[in-house]
């Protein structure tokens, strides 16, 4: 069984225990005293991440780091249908590899600012507040034109993609970092549209949506 | 800020889809502002009377909206709580009520006014039968910042409706109010559109109001 290194307050954790429930895979969470313990940087940890980071993947003697390998690596898997990860279409897939890197700016402004607010990291809230506004700017233009062209999913066609499940968490979590989503009405209507993903699940911080 | 007693638009009529609260703010009002099961649309003070949680992140039932925290249940129309669900059986008292405000579709916009006296306003008349909006920029700087900004491409009509410069496109430029911190701009094309078209204009407007603004985002340090 798949074994996952998990934070129950980590964005980036829940962005992969997301998938998985979605996908309808089973693991098993092994949780990490992340805050206050920093049992991630501990030195058995470190020995099977050396980054000390959250989430890893376990499975057999396989072993991944990085949030959005790791969404990769069970949307080929165990998607049959390849549309969360469709390396059967090149065009589709280049456009979701540029969102997940995306969805990793958005970790580093939006995550950032809610590591200062809620878990107390130094570093200069302002700075990676204003990044993450201009991040959400470009997100809900592309939403908006997205829900007049397509379904509203960040990549045209109309099903999500991992690209949605990579750049939900930090924007749903925005508002504990004191990033205010009032400016973005597309992307509050392409959260709504996340939450109705059959399989959806919430963690701390991400209620349930309409039904 | 202001102490016009005026109809301000608060989003687009388009927005408001079904099961969705919508956020908005007028004059450092913050609302919920949402269609129920009938196509009813209500603009109501963000904020649950227990104990003051944003209604934006609760649930549009169709029939009533419920608080996410306690799940308390407000019905269309009065604001009226329903149901506790802490306390099933009882009938909840009357005072429990959400703040409301009247709401008025028009121009293919939400409208609403803070009742400063006790009249109700004159609806703003434009020389449109209704409107067809483009995508609405949500501006983070004070009014006169995004007046500057805006007498680029457009020249008032009054303080709070503008006009475009340029003959050939029949855009006014409708104001919000938010606070403070916010400004929002939407936009009202008069005359008909296809869908391809509306799409095309949209996106040529969008890039054109994009650049108007960039000065301000430069401003408040949010740059490309
Ligand atoms: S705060 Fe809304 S139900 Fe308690």
């Amino acid at each position: 069984m798949i074994k996952l290194y998990d934070y129950e307050i980590s964005g980036n954790c829940y962005k992969v225990r997301l998938l998985m429930k979605i996908l309808g895979v089973p693991f098993e969470s092994i949780p990490l005293d992340f805050y206050p313990g920093r049992e991630h940087k501990s030195d058995w940890f470190l020995a099977i991440n050396p980054l000390g980071q959250l989430p890893v993947l376990v499975e057999d003697n396989f072993c991944l780091r990085d949030s959005h390998a790791i969404l990769i690596y069970l949307a080929s898997k165990f998607d049959e249908s390849k549309t969360w990860y469709p390396t059967r279409d090149p065009v589709q897939m280049g456009r979701v590899n540029m969102w997940l890197s995306f969805a990793d700016a958005i970790t580093s402004a939006a995550g950032a600012a809610r590591l200062h607010d809620s878990f107390f990291y130094d570093m200069d809230a302002e700075q990676v507040r204003r990044q993450a506004h201009r991040l959400f700017q470009i997100l809900d233009e592309t939403l908006w034109f997205s829900e007049q062209e397509n379904d509203g999913w960040l990549c045209p066609g109309v099903l999500p993609t991992i690209a949605d499940i990579a750049c939900f968490p930090y924007v749903m979590l925005s508002e504990e970092g004191g990033i205010s989503r009032l400016p973005y009405p597309a992307i509050r209507r392409w959260t709504d549209r996340v939450k109705k993903i059959p399989g959806f699940m919430i963690m701390p911080g991400i209620f349930n949506g309409p039904e | 800020m202001t102490t016009e007693h005026r109809w301000y638009p608060v989003c687009r009529t388009q927005e408001l889809v079904a099961g969705h609260v919508a956020q908005s703010q007028i004059l450092g009002h913050e609302l919920a502002v949402w269609r129920d099961h009938i196509g009813q649309v209500h603009v109501w003070e963000n904020r649950c009377p227990h104990r003051g949680v944003r209604l934006s992140i609760g649930l549009n039932l169709g029939e009533s909206l419920q608080c996410r925290y306690h799940g308390w249940k407000f019905a269309t129309g009065t604001g009226q709580c329903i149901h506790i669900p802490a306390h099933p059986d009882q009938t909840p008292a009357e005072n429990l009520q959400v703040t409301r405000f009247r709401g008025a579709e028009k121009y293919g916009l939400i409208w609403t006014f803070v009742p400063l006296k006790d009249s109700i306003p004159q609806m703003p008349e434009l020389p449109l039968a209704d409107g067809i909006t483009l995508r609405s920029h949500i501006l983070q700087a004070g009014l006169s910042e995004v007046l500057d900004a805006l007498g680029k491409i457009a020249q008032p009509i009054d303080a709070w409706i503008w006009r475009d410069h340029d003959q050939h496109i029949p855009i006014h430029y409708l104001l919000q109010p938010m606070d403070q911190r916010f400004v929002a701009i939407h936009s009202l094309w008069g005359g008909y559109l296809t869908h391809k078209d509306w799409i095309e204009i949209s996106r040529r407007e969008n890039a054109r109001l994009t650049l108007a603004f960039r000065s301000i985002d430069v401003r408040s340090g949010i740059t490309p």
